[in-house]
Order: structure tokens, then C-alpha cells, then sequence
């Protein structure tokens, strides 16, 4: 298989050198002039190369035919590649056709001109003067010889009669006499079937007499004469003369008398003369259409093979002229296609090679560049690396958006703390964001006023409700630089301190209850004492009136201190963190069996239930959550102690956003409402518009929803005051749990 | 003149190339095969005092561009090629001798005559008509061939002869014309005669 395909890719090399070679092609070319130089000298002089003319015609026709074939290869394959749109094969076609024309019009002008120069050549040498000069000239010999041998026949036929009545045993002496007699040369008797009866001749050498032929014979046997010219070869003109002999008594055989006359020297040159002159002229009339059709074959030959070779040396000028150029367009397709590090050989020093060194030069430093580039650009990545790196393991969420707050760049942490896998959502904006999630939302519109007033550096806290319940975020955010090159924009870093917060004013209430207890609750003893003290001193010893005063004194005393030490207890209560058991929990349950408690206490207050029918279930302390419900209810009717028709109802409603899944827990009544100076701090301890209570109801409330991941908020509706708590489900509270995402950078 | 080649004559490779090529032209051009037949009568091989003779009678029968050459002055050339050829039963035969008998016809413008002239005994004949001369260039006599004494006993050969016009004889201008026209073809089938 191998070494098949080797023989064949070797064909293919010695078929295309062949093809486009210039040695073969010269060979080839020089053949054939050598062909058609031997064919101009066999027309000119036969006797050289004469025998091989038809051969070299056969061979310079096929050599022609090798032309041919050889320009119809170069055409097909330049074809092939201009249908393959190659590089430099349209220019090369180009210059072909240009070469071709050039190479063409002058041949055909010379070509028509030989042909016409040709046929008016060959034509000046006939003249019709000359050729009926040569007529005239034979007709001249033909009537001097006509008349010699009129005078000879009338001479010599009186000798036929003469041998009629001689016997054939002496007719030699007869004829040898006639011979002496006549001046002939030979004198000759024969009988039938040309038999030689009797001959005599001058000549030395001649032993039998030369016979007349069949048609000579056939005349004399018919008693005609025959008087005729005849040529010898080597011995010039004769008269032959034949004539009949009558037949006699003595000689009934049919007998043929033959006498041949010399033609004289002199005359006899003069004919043979003429008769060359005019033989040879009419043969020339005769060979000039031949002649003309060889001279214009051979020339159609010269010039074939002259333009055949144009023509090839047109492809072959025209591929070696656009060879560079075809390098060059593929060199820079190379270039284009990103191959910086092409390099195209230098044959010439002439223009084209310095336009191929300048390439050179240009990809040089192309590569250099590119490498540099790339280098840059491995740098960048290694950097972005490492800060991708970093940012994935910052325990802080990083956003970063451009100028037209699309997302940029988003850390696995950041994702991880909104519940929201970000990293698919780079590229986007924050407002198409925000539309899908409505945490984001909320996010987004925290940090709108301070994107939009551009603020170099700001911080911020917001409180959200997501798909793992609340989260406050601590967000820090920074401009980005603009201009040259950068895009500008912001970066965001936000970090979950729900809990922090939470640990914190944990730990800030157990310090005040921890002083409350130390610096109010330890002197409150000693003050009860010394007051129960005083009044069991006192007692007896004062006036009644006095007596009584002490008592009423003593007595508000005790119940003062009762009630700071009270006051203290519920407030180390509400600093206390408690254990929590959390268990499943059945909300409505819950509610319902509270305002059962609730149905005999309330009897100026209508409590109402609207509780949805999915049941919702959490992940609760039972305990706590009811002390949140005992606290609400508690601090409704206590608001609405003087309001007729009261009415507090206590809803639940399943919901579902931005992926999370809660619980609304809604306490609205129709009392006063909440005075819209304390809307800001009602969830605060020791904040309250009523005239009893401790001021923690609300404040519990609240510490014990943010215990629970949930959240509060209180709100005035137009019939009266509305508390909205949000508790996660407990499908989604254990999903919560589950997702991590990874950070993505842009 | 008589040849008589004895040395086996083997046929070389750019001869046989030629041949090839001819051959390969003979079948594209059909002018170069087909021509008018010249036509052997009366053949006969006999041996008389141990060689062989050879009577013939040729019948040429010149088509008109020849005959109009003619009496324009253009000689025609005519070949009899007799071959003698030793046949062998396992390998290729061998040529033992190659005689040719060449005629050449004139026409005699001042004379009127029509001149055959036997080249190889440069005997001259002149005729009033080309019809004489014709028969009397057709008619072959006790051509002597071969001696039998050339021949092994145990062998077997072949003779064969065959009448052409010599298309190389011809004028320059005209030998294109007797490869490539049929008007100028003219030969005889080969007579063959096998001797045991």
C-alpha cells in the first residue's frame, strides 16, 4: 500500500515536472525544431533527408499533439484552480490570456503574410511565356524529327517489297546490304510470333535486335506502317521503322520489317535537351499545388509549434511571475488565520522579493507582538485566577457590576448568601435581575440611591427576607475608575451579619440585665427590708395617724420594690437566650387552640380566625411561638380597652417568593393603631403608648421571630393597628440548608 | 539488381515501435490502409536446374491522379518484393532473402512514348501506349529466385511476393499524398507459396 502510493505520488511528480518543467519542455521544443529544420531541407533537396519526410511529419505532428496535450494539461489545471478560487490563479489566468493575445496576433499576422508571400512565390516561377516557349520548343523538335523520319520512311519502305520475293536464306545479305545501303543501324527480320528471321546491326554488341512492342505489332499486322521515336538509354534518340512485308508465292508467312535509324548527335542532344527542359517544367506545374501545400504544411508546422510553445511558455512565464504573489495571498491568509510565525522563502532580490521580505519582516513582528500579547494576556489570567480564587473564598459576597449596572463579576459566597445562583446571571442587568427575584429587588433598591448618586465609597445595612428567611446584609460598596480602557462601574461586598447582630444584642441585653440585676435588683432586697424593718419598729410606737401613713408608705415601698424586682425578672427573661427546642409545628393548631384560651376572655373584642387551609407547618419552639401569639392578642385587647366592637383577626397565608416558600402570619385589630411616632422604634424595649405593661411585649416578639429566621414588621391599615410576621415552611427551611453555590467571575 | 540477404534479419525495437505506431495510424487514418489493388495473375514457382523461377503476370491498373503524374512527368516506381522465409514451428520466422524487382514507367513527352525501364538490369522498353507498357512491366519470366542449395532439407519455407508502388520514389511534394490518399495507394496482396 505504501510503497503503491509512494510510485503513484512519484508518477504524480514526474507527470507535473514534466508538465511545467522548463528542461523537458525545451527538449521537446528543440525536437521538434531539429524535426521541422530536416523537413525544410528534404523539401529543398530530397536526396539528404528525403526517405525520412513522411517520418518526420509523423514525428513533428506528434510532438504537436505532446504540445497539446501538455497546454491542455497547464489549461485544465489552471482552470481547476481558478474554479477553487486559489491564490493568484485569476492573475495568472490573466497573464496567460495577455501573453497568448501577444504571442498570437503577430504569428497570424506573419502567418497570413508567409502563406500569401508563398503562394505568389511559387506562383512567379511558372510563366505562361516561358511554358509555351517549351512547347513551342518540342513541338519544334517534334516537327524536325517528324520530318526526318517522313523522309526516312519513304527511303526505306521500298526495301519491305524488296523482300517479299526474297527466301528467308537470303534475307541476311539482304539486310546486310540494306544496312551498308540505308545508314541504319540495325535492320531487322522477323517472322511470326516475332520470331528473328534475319537481323544486321551496326552495333557491336547487340546480339539479338530489340523487339517492337505488342502494339507496334499489332498495327504492322493490320498493314499499317510504324514510324516512331524511340529514346535508348545510352545511346540518345533512334527512328524505329516497321513496316509489313507482302507476302508472295515463295513467303506466305507474315513477315515484319523493323529498321532503326540514329537520330544525328546533334539533333539528338538539342531534343533530349528540350525534352529534359520541358519534362522537367511540367512536372513543376504539375507539383506546384503539391509543392504549395507542403510549403504551407511545413510553415503551419514552424508555426504551431512556435505558438504551442508561446502558449506554454505563457503559463510557465505567468506562474513563475505570480509564484511570489501566490505566496504572498497565502501567506497572508496564514496570517489572517493566525499563524504569525509564517515565513515565505526569498528567491529574487527583485521588487517581489523585497515585497516578501517586508512580509517577513511584518509577521516578525506580528508573532512578536502576539507572543508579547499573549504573555500580557497569560499574565491577566493568572491574575484574574488568582483574584477569582480569592474572591471564591471570601467569606464576604462580591458583586461587581459596570457602568450600566449589568453583573460582572459575582463570587460563589455572594450567591451563597442571596440563595441565588448568580454566576448564570452574569451579563445581565439589575433590573431585569431584581424583576425575577424580588429579594434582589429589594437589594437593588436599597443600593439604588447610592449607585445613582455615585458615591465613591458608601456602606449600608439592609434587612431582606429570602429563601433561608431573614438576612441582614452589611453592604460596602465602591466605584470603579472610568476611562481608558476601563468601563467603570461598582463593586458591591456584602456580608451575611444576621447572626452577628443577633450574638450582639444578645450579648448587649444579658449586659443590661446582668446590670440591672446587679445594680437595681441586689439594693431592692435590703430596701424591702429595711422598709418592713421601719414599719415593724414603727409599728405601735407612732400616733394612728402617723401609723398609717407609715403603713400606706411601707406598703407603696414594698410594692415598688416588688414591682422593679418584677420588672427586672421579665427583663432578664427578655435578655436571657433561651434553649430552643425546635420541633414540626402546625401554625393553625397552635392558633386555634390559643383562641380557645382567648374566646371566654374577650368579651368586648370579637377574636376572628382566618387560617389557610395548606396548614402550614414550621420548624418551631411551640413555647415561644405561643408567648409571640400571647403577646400580639395580649397587646391588641390591651389597646383596645376602650373600643367598642373590637376585633382582632389572626390569618394565616402560605407563600411563595423568590423560591421561598413562608408563612404570613397576620394580627390585625381595629383600635388605634400604632402612633406614627413610634413606628420607628416599636420593636425597641421599654417603647409603648399604653399606660400598663412592661414595654417588652413587642420587643420579645420580635427577638423570639428573629430567633426563628423570621421576620416582623408592623404596619397602620386603615381600620387599626396590623403586626405581619414571615416564617419559613418546613420543606423549605430544610432545603435551605442544602444549596451551595459557586462563585462565578465574568 | 538482386539482393540476397542470408543473415536472419531481426526486427529491432524502435522498429518495431515505428511499426507499432504506423499500425496505430493505419487504423485512425483509412487511407493509409486501404488503397486500389494491384492484382497477380498466372503466378508460378518452378525450379529449373536447381533454382528457383518465378513466372507472373501483374495487372496494373493506375488510377487517374497516377496516370495524369505520368503524363505530367512524375516517374512511378514499382517494387516486386519477393521474400524467401524459413518457417519455424517454435519461434518467430525467419527472412532469409529479400529480392526486389523495381520497374520504373516514364512518359516520353517528346517521343510520345511511354518508357518502362527494369532498374535492375537497366533495361529500357519504349511503348506508343501505357497500355503496352503496363503489360509489358506485368510480365515476369523465369525470374530466377533462389538456389536450392541456400535451403536445408528438413526445413520448411515460405515464398511470397507482392507488387507495390513505391511511395518513396515519388517527388517531395507528392510522397505525402501517396502515404495519406488513397488515390496514390497501390499494392498487391502477398502471393504466398510454401515449400516442403
Amino acid at each position: 500500500m505504501g510503497t503503491s502510493l509512494k510510485r503513484f505520488t512519484l508518477k504524480r511528480f514526474t507527470l507535473k515536472r514534466f508538465t511545467t518543467g522548463l528542461l523537458p519542455v525545451i527538449g521537446l521544443f528543440v525536437l521538434m525544431l531539429v524535426s521541422l529544420y530536416l523537413i525544410s531541407d528534404a523539401m529543398q533537396n530530397a536526396t539528404r533527408f528525403g526517405r525520412l519526410y513522411i517520418w518526420l511529419l509523423l514525428l513533428s505532428t506528434v510532438l504537436l499533439v505532446l504540445f497539446g496535450v501538455l497546454i491542455g494539461f497547464n489549461l485544465w489545471q489552471l482552470v481547476r484552480q481558478v474554479l477553487r478560487k486559489e491564490p493568484g490563479s485569476r492573475l495568472t489566468l490573466r497573464f496567460v490570456w495577455l501573453f497568448v493575445v501577444l504571442a498570437l496576433l503577430p504569428a497570424t499576422v506573419v502567418y497570413g503574410f508567409s502563406v500569401w508571400l508563398l503562394h505568389r512565390g511559387v506562383d512567379s516561377w511558372f510563366d505562361v511565356e516561358v511554358e509555351h516557349a517549351l512547347e513551342d520548343a518540342l513541338d519544334l523538335s517534334r516537327a524536325s524529327l517528324d520530318l526526318q523520319m517522313r523522309q526516312l520512311r519513304q527511303r526505306t519502305e521500298p526495301l519491305a517489297t524488296v523482300l517479299a520475293d526474297t527466301p528467308d536464306l537470303m534475307t541476311p545479305l539482304v539486310l546486310n546490304d540494306m544496312l551498308r545501303v540505308s545508314n541504319a543501324i540495325e535492320v531487322s527480320l522477323f517472322g511470326n510470333n516475332s520470331r528473328v528471321i534475319a537481323s544486321a546491326s551496326e552495333i557491336s554488341n547487340s546480339i539479338l535486335p530489340r523487339l517492337p512492342g505488342d502494339s507496334v505489332l499489332r498495327l504492322v499486322s493490320q498493314g499499317e506502317a510504324y514510324v516512331g521515336l524511340d529514346p535508348i538509354k545510352n545511346a540518345g534518340l533512334h527512328i524505329r521503322l516497321v513496316f509489313p512485308v507482302p507476302s508472295s508465292p515463295q513467303n506466305t508467312e507474315d513477315r515484319i520489317l523493323q529498321v532503326l535509324y540514329p537520330v544525328s548527335d546533334r539533333l539528338s542532344t538539342l531534343a533530349e535537351s528540350v525534352q529534359a527542359g520541358f519534362g522537367k517544367y511540367q512536372q513543376l506545374v504539375y507539383l506546384r499545388a503539391p509543392l504549395k501545400q507542403g510549403f504551407i504544411f511545413t510553415l503551419t508546422l514552424i508555426l504551431l509549434s512556435g505558438v504551442m510553445f508561446a502558449i506554454w511558455a505563457a503559463f510557465f512565464s505567468s506562474r513563475r511571475l505570480t509564484a511570489p504573489i501566490t505566496e504572498l495571498a497565502e501567506g497572508t491568509r496564514a496570517v489572517a488565520a493566525g499563524e504569525y510565525h509564517k515565513r515565505l522563502p526569498v528567491t529574487k532580490r527583485d521588487d517581489l522579493g523585497m515585497l516578501v521580505m517586508s512580509f517577513n519582516l511584518m509577521t516578525e513582528r506580528l508573532a512578536d507582538a502576539r507572543d508579547a500579547a499573549d504573555q500580557s494576556q497569560r499574565l491577566v489570567e493568572n491574575q484574574r485566577t488568582y483574584l477569582q480564587t480569592i474572591l471564591n473564598h471570601l467569606s464576604s459576597g462580591v458583586l461587581s457590576l459596570d457602568a450600566r449596572l449589568t453583573l460582572r463579576t459575582v463570587n460563589a459566597s455572594a450567591s451563597q448568601i442571596l440563595g441565588l445562583d448568580l454566576s448564570r446571571n452574569v451579563g445581565r442587568d439589575l433590573a431585569s435581575l431584581g424583576r425575577e427575584h424580588p429579594m434582589l429587588d429589594h437589594l437593588c433598591e436599597a443600593f439604588e440611591p447610592m449607585l445613582n448618586a455615585s458615591h465613591t465609597d458608601w456602606q449600608e445595612q439592609v434587612n431582606l427576607f429570602g429563601p433561608s428567611g431573614r438576612k441582614v446584609l452589611m453592604c460596602r460598596g465602591a466605584s470603579l475608575p472610568a476611562g481608558e480602557g476601563q468601563t467603570g462601574g461598582h463593586v458591591i461586598v456584602f456580608d451575611d451579619v444576621t447572626e452577628l447582630i443577633q450574638a450582639q444584642r444578645n450579648a448587649a441585653w444579658g449586659e443590661v440585665a446582668r446590670r440591672l440585676a446587679h445594680e437595681i435588683k441586689n439594693p431592692l432586697t435590703p430596701i424591702q427590708l429595711s422598709a418592713e424593718r421601719l414599719r415593724n419598729k414603727l409599728q405601735g410606737n407612732l400616733p394612728p395617724q402617723d401609723a398609717e401613713i407609715l403603713e400606706r408608705s411601707i406598703h407603696t415601698i414594698v410594692q415598688q420594690v416588688e414591682s422593679m424586682k418584677t420588672m427586672v425578672n421579665a427583663f432578664g427573661d427578655y435578655a436571657r437566650t433561651p434553649v430552643m427546642e425546635i420541633a414540626p409545628l402546625n401554625l393553625n393548631t397552635l392558633i386555634e387552640e390559643l383562641a380557645e384560651l382567648y374566646k371566654d376572655e374577650t368579651t368586648h373584642v370579637r377574636l376572628q380566625l382566618d387560617l389557610d387551609t395548606n396548614h402550614p407547618h414550621i420548624e418551631a419552639d411551640s413555647v415561644r411561638i405561643r408567648q409571640v401569639l400571647h403577646n400580639l392578642i395580649r397587646n391588641s385587647l390591651e389597646a383596645m380597652e376602650n373600643t367598642q366592637d373590637g376585633r382582632i383577626i389572626i390569618s394565616t397565608r402560605c407563600l411563595e417568593e423568590s423560591g421561598a416558600q413562608f408563612v404570613t402570619l397576620n394580627v390585625d385589630d381595629n383600635g388605634p393603631g400604632f402612633p406614627e411616632d413610634l413606628m420607628d422604634r416599636l420593636f425597641d424595649p421599654y417603647i409603648t403608648s399604653k399606660t400598663k405593661g412592661n414595654g417588652l411585649g413587642l420587643a420579645i416578639v420580635k427577638k423570639i421571630i428573629e430567633e426563628h429566621g423570621g421576620l416582623v414588621w408592623a404596619v397602620n391599615s386603615p381600620s387599626g393597628a396590623c403586626i405581619r410576621i414571615r416564617l419559613l415552611l418546613i420543606d423549605v427551611r430544610r432545603r435551605s440548608l442544602a444549596p451551595r453555590f459557586e462563585g462565578n467571575t465574568a | 539488381m538482386t539482393k540476397l540477404h542470408t543473415r536472419p534479419v531481426k526486427t529491432p525495437w524502435l522498429a518495431a515501435l515505428l511499426m507499432f505506431c504506423v499500425g496505430i495510424i493505419n487504423l485512425s487514418v483509412p487511407a493509409l490502409a486501404a488503397g486500389q489493388k494491384l492484382l497477380i495473375h498466372n503466378a508460378n514457382i518452378f525450379m529449373v536446374g536447381g533454382v528457383y523461377h518465378l513466372d507472373a503476370d501483374v495487372e496494373y491498373a493506375l488510377t487517374r491522379p497516377l496516370v495524369e503524374a505520368l503524363i505530367n512527368g512524375v516517374g512511378l516506381t514499382f517494387d516486386m518484393q519477393i521474400e524467401v522465409i524459413k518457417v519455424n514451428e517454435w519461434w518467430l520466422n525467419t527472412e532469409l532473402a529479400t529480392i526486389t524487382q523495381r520497374n520504373r514507367l516514364a512518359f516520353h513527352a517528346l517521343s510520345r512514348q511511354f518508357v518502362v525501364e527494369n532498374l535492375n538490369t537497366n533495361v529500357l522498353e519504349t511503348f506508343p501506349d501505357l497500355t503496352s507498357a503496363l503489360r509489358y512491366q506485368g510480365r515476369v519470366q523465369n525470374l530466377p529466385i533462389l538456389d536450392v542449395s541456400l535451403l536445408d532439407e528438413d526445413g520448411d519455407y515460405r515464398i511470397r511476393v507482392r507488387v507495390d508502388l513505391a511511395r518513396d520514389e515519388l517527388p517531395l511534394p507528392l510522397r505525402a499524398r501517396g502515404y495519406f490518399s488513397n488515390a496514390w495507394q497501390l499494392s498487391s496482396d502477398w502471393r504466398i507459396w510454401e515449400l516442403r
